[in-house]
């Protein structure tokens, strides 16, 4: 019962309402005299309160920004801010109510009959989304609130909180079972909280369940699927005041579903007007939150249920009109809100009319567990049976006290444009019967023909009446009609709340911070951040600033962050062996302190990354991978090793080492001010690596040439990334050094023509085709890909990786296709402006026949044609001299 | 799919956690005929039932390990870390 | 040698107003309020504290058939034959000295029975400690924290990434290392705090720690 002394303001379309503690937003609004709820979802027709349970379409709202939130299960709180959906200007004067009088021109499967064409679909579709529908999407990134997610681990998972669900929880926890009971609504006692002869709350059973350590209940939270494993999604409804919603991933060795049974209505003409409302809606109203829902009511019921609908009703001083059975019913009148109940015997006067309509197991977690449905003439109701191991059902949902309330399939369906079977998507029997008609008379081919139970309710509502139609109209039993399939999410889930919290993981590298003061323009490499490039108050454009990152490369040196390079620390007495079984290179001759480059490939000889590996001592190799295939290169290795019983240990230190790249002609002169490691091209050598310190941090350097300059790859303690980064660039202050970014690097490296693998190269790349024969050392006599590779090197190639030039100023985007007369003869991979040249240059992939030094090209630039030609050799020092200086 | 694979290392675990590795196969000697070689490469039995798999623990504890999953009903029968 | 060694979270800590200390090199939050505050909220509700100091070595090899022999430090197997050792600094050296002692007889035809990578570098260290630590961390995670007894380790995804949750319980209270690649360490402490934010979850410092006797 609400407490009465409590009370506070929310806000519904502006207007300021008074509500109490312990009322839904459903409840407050019915107290402050709001009946018409929602307009429905194609007619615009008023829908007032009827499950009062949110099994229903008929109370969605926006609350709080978010649409389509079910008011009669959503506490009130104060302040909150409720508007109602599809309707124009209000709920109570909806002018789009008019469409209504064309349902004449909408007959069952109307988008089908009237679309015919593409166009007509266009043309009408921003017209049929303005006046059809539920809410609207929340604009994104808008409110401070959050989704979230969670997971636990139960044992045993109780679903309803229930008389049964409660028992069996109790008995389970007794027994030692690790419990967690999820139940839909704000307190537990299930039914028994509002039907007041069922039986009173087990209060004792609930404080028992509380004071258990091993028991964890979970309110306000229902159970949206049961999947594969007993996985159940669960969406807790405000789980505290940061949060809208929290899905709930829960993992539990046992199931016991205790769902119990929802009321479904009776199908007559204006069935759906506000006023008419399921026996346990008006229930709820009367016991859960103390409100008198009507003055004269009608009860229309076929026995059951009938004396306790009608004491309840008396007692809340609600006059009773009538009693009659469902088959007496020829329609609600009313416009708005019903007035009365017209039957053969003539039109009875009320503003209430209460069906106790027939009660069906809530069974849908139990039919997506791999339960079956089976019907029973008894029971008047669709059983769950052959449940799976470890998924049982408890209490009412067995259908165990089921009484049948209507003859199924029924004896006479009131086919009517206006009696609703659907009300979700208005779908009316007279839509089935024509549906039918038509042909679809098998249920899953009559749902998908008239979106029955297909709406938000999924079914709840409309499922047995749509099958009674179905069975009556096609002369066949119910059980030779069958259940549409129940599949997750059932009830739905709003998209938030699948998507999670607004987390999405961010790998920064050791010198991030110094990065962002330096004015890093940041590009997002999976996860990774990493500066494209760096302005300055010299340059304007990014190509200016690329521009002046390249010559100080060229010129005089450069620092770029590499960080983000995948490293590998192998150790072990086969780790040359199994380096020479993984890469198409060969590393067991390695000598400690040198370096190799190779690429690794599938057997089916196709590149899936490259790297350098130095050797460090005898059972030591460091392997440097690209930034996004660690992971894949990790695992690839690792897989290899498996069951060789090999001595060889990969640990991942990526995240431990700072790496940078100091590069240009005077890289030398900057490096030595900072180390005593010996960096003459005689005792360090081009491919070749030292451990030293520099300015004191321990470091790896290895002497390599990815921009094509005398340049060292420096590898560090991460702890030290910003001091050294720091000293570095002191220490080329001297030579007006800069840091570089990600597109200088790739300009600098484009002209020296080294290949990406995964940018220039794709899934259907080899090494020949490549141009990178000389990787693959056939001579070894086994490798993974030598097989494959070993045939692509005789056979004759389809396609090679050439470089080209343009002819004239025209720069080429990445993807750009290459025509060879007239034809298309293959693609752009890469291509920059290069100022060595002073016209862009790139690498394509060109059809073998055209791809021979000279031949002119054609490539689609801005959508028109400009012409290349393609050179043999790197664009820049193709000798390496510089490399080795 | 939400299934679960009992991890030798770390108990039973969700198969999001684990990257799958396809049918477990025999290498060819690198002598092979070109067609054993082919059968190797590209083409799987896709067994109708129990199959032995390849699955490696990536969320958990990094191994490669193999499992014998019925793949009608997802059920792993068995998972351990091979020899 | 260099006088800061910074661990992932330098720049966040200091915008967060933390005071910072030296502590074996590294430049760590001595506390971010004040230490009793701080330990206080920690034994309340719960409190997160950077350890990317602590020394974590990586062994693998056969000799790893039984555990290693690491006196004091805390050892944790990461899969067979894999172990990661997390020891105070000063006690490093003298710890790989002892796994590196292998018995005179050893059969010098094997290979060496452990090989021992540092990766101190390599993660960052978080201590999530106290009453509701678990409670957050299963917004974090998939592992089941609660079958998590003192001195077990998981290994799961945590906040998205690749995580190692290491028990080691404080004065009593549940307290969990949370272990992920230092490249990450920004991006997961953001997100602790966050999930932890309905339970009051605050950074602590290292005087807290000293304050609650533990660990430091």
């Amino acid at each position: 019962m609400a407490d009465s002394s409590d009370r506070f303001t929310f806000q519904f379309d502006g207007e300021t309402l008074e509500a109490r503690s312990g009322d839904t937003v459903a409840s407050a609004l019915y107290r402050a005299g709001r009946r018409i709820f929602t307009r429905s979802f194609k007619y615009h027709r008023p829908r007032g309160l009827l499950c009062l349970a949110g099994k229903c379409p008929n109370c969605m709202m926006n609350v709080d920004g978010t649409p389509n939130v079910r008011a009669c299960i959503t506490p009130v709180r104060a302040g909150m801010a409720v508007r109602h959906q599809n309707a124009y200007p209000s709920l109570d004067h909806d002018w789009l109510a008019a469409v209504q009088r064309f349902d004449g021109l909408m007959p069952v499967g109307w988008y089908y009959k009237t679309m015919t064409h593409e166009w007509s679909w266009h043309a009408a579709e921003p017209y049929i989304r303005k006046v059809a529908g539920l809410g609207i999407a929340p604009e994104p990134g808008n409110g401070s609130k959050d989704y979230e997610h969670a997971w636990m681990n139960a044992e045993t998972a109780v679903i309803g909180g229930g008389p049964a669900g409660l028992q069996a929880a109790l008995e389970l926890g007794q027994g030692g079972s690790q419990i967690v009971l999820i139940d839909d609504q704000p307190e537990l006692g299930g039914h028994l909280r509002y039907r007041k002869r069922a039986g009173d709350v087990p209060a004792a059973v609930i404080a028992q369940l509380r004071s258990m350590p091993s028991v964890e209940i979970i309110s306000r939270a229902y159970c949206f699927g049961l999947y594969e494993g007993n996985l159940l999604g669960v969406l807790h409804a405000n789980p505290h005041a940061g949060a809208i919603e929290r899905l709930i991933h829960l993992r539990a060795k046992r199931v016991v579903v205790a769902t119990g049974v929802y009321e479904v209505p009776f199908t007559f003409e204006n069935n759906d007007l506000p006023g008419v409302m399921l026996s346990t809606g008006v229930q709820r109203l009367i016991h859960l939150h103390g409100i008198k829902p009507g003055t004269s009511a009608v009860i229309v019921a076929n026995g059951a249920h009938a004396d306790e609908v009608a004491d309840d009703l008396r007692g809340a001083g609600i006059e009773l009109v009538a009693v009659l059975a469902p088959g007496e019913v020829i329609s609600a009148t009313g416009s708005s809100h019903v007035t009365g109940i017209r039957t053969q015997n003539g039109e009875v006067a009320c503003d209430l009319v209460v069906m106790c309509g027939q009660r069906v197991p809530d069974a849908g977690l139990l039919h997506q567990a791999g339960g079956k449905l089976a019907w029973s003439d008894e029971r008047g109701a669709f059983l769950p049976v052959d449940l799976p191991a470890n998924v049982k059902a408890a209490g009412e949902v067995t259908g165990a006290s089921l009484t049948r309330a209507m003859s199924l399939p029924p004896k006479h369906v009131p086919f009517h444009k206006r009696s609703f079977v659907c009300f979700c998507s208005d779908v009316s029997t007279a839509d089935l019967r024509d549906g039918i008609s038509e042909g679809f008379d098998h249920i899953e081919t009559l749902k998908r023909y008239t979106t029955l139970t297909m709406g938000p309710c999924q079914g709840r509502m409309c499922q047995l009446a749509g099958i009674g139609a179905c069975a009556h109209e096609t002369g066949r039993t119910m059980a030779e009609t069958g259940v549409t399939t129940s599949r997750p999410p059932n009830p739905s889930v709003t998209l938030g709340a699948l998507a999670g919290p607004r987390h999405h993981p961010i790998r920064r590298t050791p010198m991030h911070d110094a990065h962002d003061q330096s004015g890093a323009v940041w590009m997002d490499m999976g996860e990774w951040k990493r500066p494209r490039y760096y302005k300055s108050a010299s340059c304007e454009s990014e190509r200016s600033c690329v521009e002046e990152e390249y010559r100080a490369v060229r010129e005089r040196a450069g620092l770029i962050d590499v960080s983000t390079l995948g490293k590998l620390d192998v150790k072990g007495r086969d780790a040359g062996k199994l380096l020479d079984k993984v890469y198409t290179n060969r590393f067991s001759d390695l000598k400690p302190g040198r370096v190799r480059y190779s690429v690794l490939c599938d057997e089916a000889g196709i590149m899936l990354d490259d790297g350098t590996i130095s050797r460090l001592a005898e059972d030591h190799y460091f392997i440097t991978t690209t930034t996004g295939n660690l992971d894949f290169v990790q695992q690839w290795l690792e897989w290899w090793l498996v069951g060789t019983g090999w001595d060889v240990h990969i640990t991942n230190v990526t995240g431990g080492r700072a790496a940078v790249n100091l590069a240009g002609p005077q890289a030398r002169d900057v490096l030595k001010t900072l180390t005593a490691c010996d960096l003459s091209s005689k005792a360090f050598p081009y491919m070749a690596c030292r451990e030293a310190e520099v300015a004191g941090a321990p470091a790896l350097l290895l002497r390599i040439g990815f921009v094509g300059e005398t340049g060292w790859e420096i590898h560090f303690p991460a702890e030290y990334g910003e001091y050294l980064w720091a000293r570095l660039l002191e220490a080329g202050k001297a030579y007006d050094i800069r840091p570089f970014g990600v597109e200088a690097q790739r300009l600098l490296r484009l002209e020296k023509r080294h290949v990406i693998v995964g940018v220039d190269t794709d899934a259907l790349s080899n090494p020949y085709e490549a141009g990178m024969a000389w990787v693959a050392k056939l001579d070894k006599p086994d490798f993974i890909g030598r097989n494959a590779l070993s045939r692509q090197a005789e056979a004759a190639p389809q396609q090679n990786l050439v470089g080209f030039v343009m002819n004239d100023d025209a720069v080429p985007q990445d993807g750009a296709a290459i025509l060879v007369d007239g034809a298309l003869a293959g693609r752009v991979t890469s291509a920059r402006y290069s100022p060595k040249n002073g016209k862009a240059v790139g690498l394509a992939w060109v059809a073998a026949k055209s791809a021979t030094e000279g031949t002119e090209i054609q490539i689609r630039v801005n959508g028109s044609t400009a012409r290349a030609r393609i050179v043999p050799e790197a664009f820049y020092d193709p000798a390496g001299e510089r490399l080795r200086m | 799919m939400s299934f679960l694979i009992p991890c030798p290392h770390c108990g039973h675990r969700s198969v999001y956690e684990f990257r799958f590795g396809g049918e477990v196969k025999a290498r060819p000697q690198p002598a092979a005929a070109a067609a054993e070689w082919m059968e190797y490469t590209y083409t799987k039995a896709n067994e109708a039932g129990v199959q032995k798999e390849w699955w490696f623990h990536r969320s958990g504890c990094r191994q490669w390990l193999q499992a014998l999953r019925n793949t009608t009903t997802n059920e792993v029968v068995e998972a351990f870390f091979p020899e | 040698m260099p006088a800061i060694r910074q661990t992932p979270l330098f720049h966040a800590h200091q915008r967060a107003g933390a005071n910072l200390m030296e502590h074996h090199g590294w430049q760590v939050p001595a506390y971010f309020t004040w230490a009793q505050k701080e330990a206080e909220q920690l034994s309340k509700n719960a409190g997160l504290s950077d350890l990317s100091w602590m020394t974590k070595l990586d062994l693998k090899g056969y000799g790893l058939k039984t555990p290693p022999a690491v006196g004091s430090a805390r050892d944790w197997c990461l899969s067979p034959q894999h172990y990661l050792v997390t020891c105070e600094p000063t006690k490093r050296d003298a710890l790989i000295a002892n796994l590196r002692s292998f018995p005179a007889s050893r059969d010098l035809s094997l290979p060496p029975p452990v090989y021992i990578t540092d990766v101190t570098s390599v993660y960052a260290q978080f201590l999530l400690a106290g009453p509701r630590s678990r409670e957050i961390l299963r917004k974090l995670t998939s592992l089941n924290v609660s079958a998590l007894q003192n001195l077990d380790c998981g290994q799961a995804s945590l906040a998205h990434v690749p995580g190692i949750v290491l028990r080691d319980d404080l004065e009593g209270m549940p307290a969990f290392h949370i272990l992920v690649s230092r490249e990450y360490g920004e991006s997961v402490w953001e997100a602790i705090l966050h999930a932890g934010h309905e339970f009051q979850l605050a950074p602590f410092g290292l005087k807290a720690l000293e304050f609650l006797g533990g660990g430091a």
